[in-house]
């Protein structure tokens, strides 16, 4: 079995079934989990910035990335149509002002996008006080959070 | 000790604890007031860190290091301090000394010691970022502030562990600020024993008071350098870096962009550098600290 780790602000997608990928600490970041479980494909793509930070701006934002991951999954052989989307981390403290509200932002972004897309969220573990990773089983397409305290939740 | 059996004297055990802890090297000090002299020049550093063996292989792994990009390996230390500059000296040294306090792990937080580590150094390493961007003139202070900001997990771990669970149930229970759970349970919170140990080890008193106020919004919207710090540690932990369970359980001041007179561009913007300069702490990490 291999583990894929997914680094800062950027994707990893796999058709190879003993594969895990997986994002560690995600904090208030997003992970977007997307999986063909037909096609055996599956990516997570880590997303930092709701916006551009501005017009030198070199990471991409939030929809860009989505954009991003979907494409490369289609490379590897997954059907737009059959995919399932999964949505992981977007942490919150107990109180932030809005313009320090990275969680929420990246998450209403991305279920926007979702939407106007015709893409159904299938799943999703996010906000709240809670550091998180996840990994994906690429052979399954299951989905596992683990919390800081080692808990692990299945998706 | 058993805090368990005598829970009164826990508040008194954590300040004993304090004085017992090793004491910050001297030497880093009087390194730093010679740094801050103009009349003082590389060679007067050199002669007192020279003899600190741990210090003077660090500083030349450093130069050494791919951040420097050197065409050849520098083996003098005064010609590697000469290459590093005033600001990154202060660096070397603060972290060398800082790293065994901070590389251990702190179950009563859930962190382990790469997580402690990595938070610490990330967060000064973001504070280069912040200050850049947000032309603050005191870099050298905000990043020991950072470095050091977490130092008094390491005292209530050490001796009030048990009852850190305690702590976190009581946050979770109450919906409260992990820092007011530390207070009703121990009778002090993690910022204001490092700011003590701080004042122990004789740092100046701004630094002490940013690391006192970090967690404090009412507090740290006083002062700037208190108002950079909880700033640098909050991109630190919405980035995940070294994250451990206490670190989303608190409350954020609603005024602290403005009082750093920061526009939410500068904030995406210390979030997107913040990622390159990490994967220079990455760097760092493993060339000081093996």
């Amino acid at each position: 079995m291999q583990e894929v780790f997914v680094s800062r602000a950027s994707i990893a997608v796999s058709n190879e079934p003993s594969t895990t990928i997986t994002a560690r600490s995600l904090g208030a970041t997003l992970a977007v989990v997307a999986t063909d479980p037909g096609a055996g494909v599956a990516g997570i793509a880590h997303c930092i910035l709701p916006v551009a930070s501005g017009r030198s701006s070199k990471l991409p934002e939030v929809l860009e990335q989505m954009r991003n991951l979907f494409k490369h999954m289609i490379q590897k052989g997954a059907s737009a149509r059959n995919m399932k989307i999964m949505l992981f981390g977007a942490a919150t403290f107990l109180h932030e002002p809005k313009e320090l509200a990275l969680g929420p932002r990246l998450y209403r972004r991305a279920v926007q996008a979702l939407k106007k897309n015709g893409l159904a969220l299938g799943g999703e573990h996010v906000g709240g006080p809670l550091n998180r990773s996840v990994s994906i089983e690429v052979g399954s397409s299951k989905a596992r959070v683990t919390l800081a305290d080692k808990k692990e939740i299945h998706i | 000790m058993n805090t368990a059996l005598c829970p009164d004297f826990t508040l008194e055990a954590v300040y004993e604890s304090m004085v017992a802890l090793p004491v910050f090297p001297k030497i880093v000090h009087r390194a730093m007031s010679v740094l801050d002299d103009p009349q003082k020049n590389i060679s007067d550093v050199a002669n007192i860190i020279k003899f600190d063996h741990g210090l003077v292989a660090n500083i030349l792994k450093l130069t050494n290091s791919a951040m420097f990009g050197l065409s050849q390996q520098v083996s003098d230390l005064e010609t590697a301090l000469a290459l590093l500059g005033q600001n990154r000296i202060r660096e070397v040294l603060i972290a060398s000394a800082a790293m065994p306090y901070l590389s251990r792990d702190l179950h009563g937080y859930e962190m382990s010691p790469q997580d402690l580590c990595y938070h610490s150094v990330g967060c000064a390493m973001i504070s280069e970022v912040v200050s850049q961007r947000l032309d603050f003139p005191h870099s050298s202070e905000l990043f020991t502030a950072a470095i050091l900001h977490d130092i008094g997990k390491i005292v209530l771990d050490i001796y009030v562990g048990p009852r850190l669970i305690e702590v976190l149930d009581r946050s979770r229970r109450q919906e409260s600020d992990f820092s007011t759970a530390e207070w009703e349970v121990i009778g002090t919170d993690h910022a204001v024993a490092g700011s003590s140990i701080l004042q122990h080890w004789e740092f100046p008193r701004d630094i002490c008071r940013a690391v006192r106020a970090h967690h404090d919004p009412d507090l740290y919207i006083q002062n700037r350098l208190s108002a950079m710090l909880a700033f640098c540690n909050i991109i630190t932990v919405q980035l995940g870096i070294g994250v451990g369970t206490d670190n989303f359980r608190y409350r954020l001041s609603d005024q602290l962009l403005y009082v750093l007179d920061c526009s939410e561009r500068d904030y995406y913007s210390c979030l997107e550098e913040a990622i390159r300069v990490l994967d220079d702490a990455k760097d760092v990490i493993r060339l000081i600290f093996g």
